[in-house]
């Protein structure tokens, strides 16, 4: 994960919501790996590419940032994280 | 009318570009960029007066502490106050925190009662809660009605003869409601309760008058007003200031600390002036530089501010309306408004909703801006987009956010976008 995972951030909301922000010279590796890893993905015109990952919805977004929704918290972003780069 | 482009001239970072697109700055209501005045000003002070201020004899601190001195003026003259009533803080968090740890921590009992209103940031609600664990005071609420506006008819009714301080924001950060703080003060007044207002959303924004308020406290930041960051103020009425005695003390806040032998402890004369309520040493450079965004401001003319901010959300109410599936939340009228817009597209996370703006080099914030009850009360429990502006913002900016939402919206519409 911290090959590619530049920063997490906690956003407010219901639910735990979390930033992930990928670092930029690795965008076009992670997302072959987001893509490989992630089911029922869905392009949506570009603006933004969503996928399932056991149960978790992540949001990914062209500028290397995803919106990681309905996690328990920071812990189990890690493990999510970590099973999708590893 | 502001010279926007001018005034654009004067902050550098707005010729940055994200993703090949210009920066579009609408998170004013989080923190304001600087225009370099105030980034020379600051600069200048550390390259040629730094010093320590006050009590230095040599020249450097004479010279630093008459600019500290100064920017209290500014500030001071900014909201018609007397200088000896302004405190520096380091922002309007810290500002609340002293009232209510240095004034309502002595001054209230077990039983009594502060009134507060469900449309506060948190900072305006947690030193309070706190404040109730440790004096066994009881905190109570004021309404919201659903169009974003404070129930002032439930003010008369929640006061009692336990009320000891009413504490209310000036202007909505999720809402950007105003509210009527002088009529607020007169009804606590008739009470003999004094008022503490967060004023964080309006003092950058609207002319403040502190005496024709009346108020007994006033708090702000600096960062919110193109000062730098690190700076805040709070204004203290004088014949309440006197009275005060520091919770949070040492060098700056004393007139003397006395050994006396026969009681084997020291003996503290508190200092006079609002130096009591600036333990150890300030921002200074920060509070110089605050003064120099004062100075900015008040050359603009905060109400020509004021107007060209409710021209802005005007634009982007009547923009968001047109394009429709969008929930804004608030006051429809602009002016009962400061530069702020909440809203959410219709089925889409406010995160979803940031994050494809910030592709376009958009920056708007989202989710519940520290302010969870307001969220509650308008049925936003995953947050809300927020676009706040200031002076360089421009209508074609706005035209440029409210392109890309529509193109959301049409996506959504087509189900391409969910």
């Amino acid at each position: 994960m911290e090959n590619y995972v530049k920063q997490v951030v906690k956003a407010c909301g219901k639910e735990a919501d979390y930033i992930v922000i990928l670092k930029m010279e690795k965008v076009g590796e992670a997302m072959e790996k987001l893509r490989s890893k992630l089911k029922e993905v869905i392009d949506f015109g570009g603006l933004y590419m969503k996928g399932v990952f056991n149960g978790t919805e992540l949001n990914i977004f062209r500028n290397g940032k995803m919106l990681v929704r309905g996690v328990e918290g920071e812990e189990d972003l890690k493990r999510i994280l970590n099973k999708i780069f590893s | 009318m502001l010279n926007v482009e001018e005034i654009r001239k004067d902050f550098p970072i707005l010729s940055r570009e994200f993703n090949g697109r210009k920066l579009i700055y609408f998170d004013n209501a989080a923190t304001t960029q600087k225009p370099v005045q105030v980034i020379n000003r600051v600069m200048e002070f550390y390259m040629k007066n730094h010093a320590n201020i006050h009590r230095g004899i040599h020249t450097l601190s004479q010279e630093a502490s008459q600019l500290y001195e100064e920017a209290r003026e500014t500030i001071a003259k900014m909201i018609n106050a007397d200088p000896k009533e302004i405190i520096f803080t380091k922002n309007t968090t810290e500002a609340i925190n002293i009232v209510a740890y240095t004034w309502a921590l002595r001054k209230l009992k077990r039983g009594d009662e502060i009134l507060t209103s469900l449309m506060e940031h948190h900072s305006n609600i947690t030193p309070w809660i706190t404040l109730s664990q440790l004096r066994g005071v009881k905190v109570k609420f004021i309404g919201v009605n659903t169009d974003g506006t404070l129930k002032m008819e439930d003010i008369p009714k929640l006061i009692s003869k336990r009320t000891k301080l009413i504490t209310i924001t000036h202007a909505s950060n999720v809402l950007g409601t105003i509210n009527d703080v002088k009529k607020i003060v007169k009804i606590a007044h008739e009470n003999e309760i004094p008022v503490s207002i967060d004023a964080a959303q309006s003092a950058p924004h609207m002319p403040i008058n502190v005496k024709d308020i009346n108020c007994e406290f006033l708090a702000f930041s600096g960062h919110k007003m193109l000062g730098p960051s690190g700076t805040g103020v709070l204004y203290i009425k004088s014949e309440i200031l006197k009275d005060i005695e520091p919770t949070v003390s040492g060098g700056g806040t004393i007139k003397n600390v006395k050994w006396i032998p026969e009681t084997g402890t020291c003996k503290i004369d508190w200092g006079e002036g609002p130096e009591k309520l600036e333990a150890g040493t300030p921002n200074i450079a920060g509070v110089i530089g605050l003064s120099e965004a004062a100075k900015y401001l008040m050359k603009i003319g905060l109400e020509n501010i004021e107007r060209h901010e409710k021209i802005l959300v005007e634009e982007t109410m009547k923009g968001l309306m047109e394009i429709g599936d969008i929930k804004i939340y608030g006051p429809m009228n602009p002016n009962i408004k400061v530069g702020i817009v909440a809203f959410n597209i219709n089925g889409l996370n406010p995160h979803q909703t940031a994050l494809i703006l910030d592709q376009y080099g958009i920056a708007v914030r989202s989710g519940f801006h520290c302010a969870e009850p307001i969220h509650q009360i308008i049925g936003a429990e995953d947050g809300s987009v927020r676009a706040s502006y200031y002076i360089y913002n421009t209508k074609s900016e706005i035209e440029e956010m409210l392109n890309v939402i529509r193109e959301i919206v049409e996506m959504k519409r087509n189900g391409e976008l969910r």
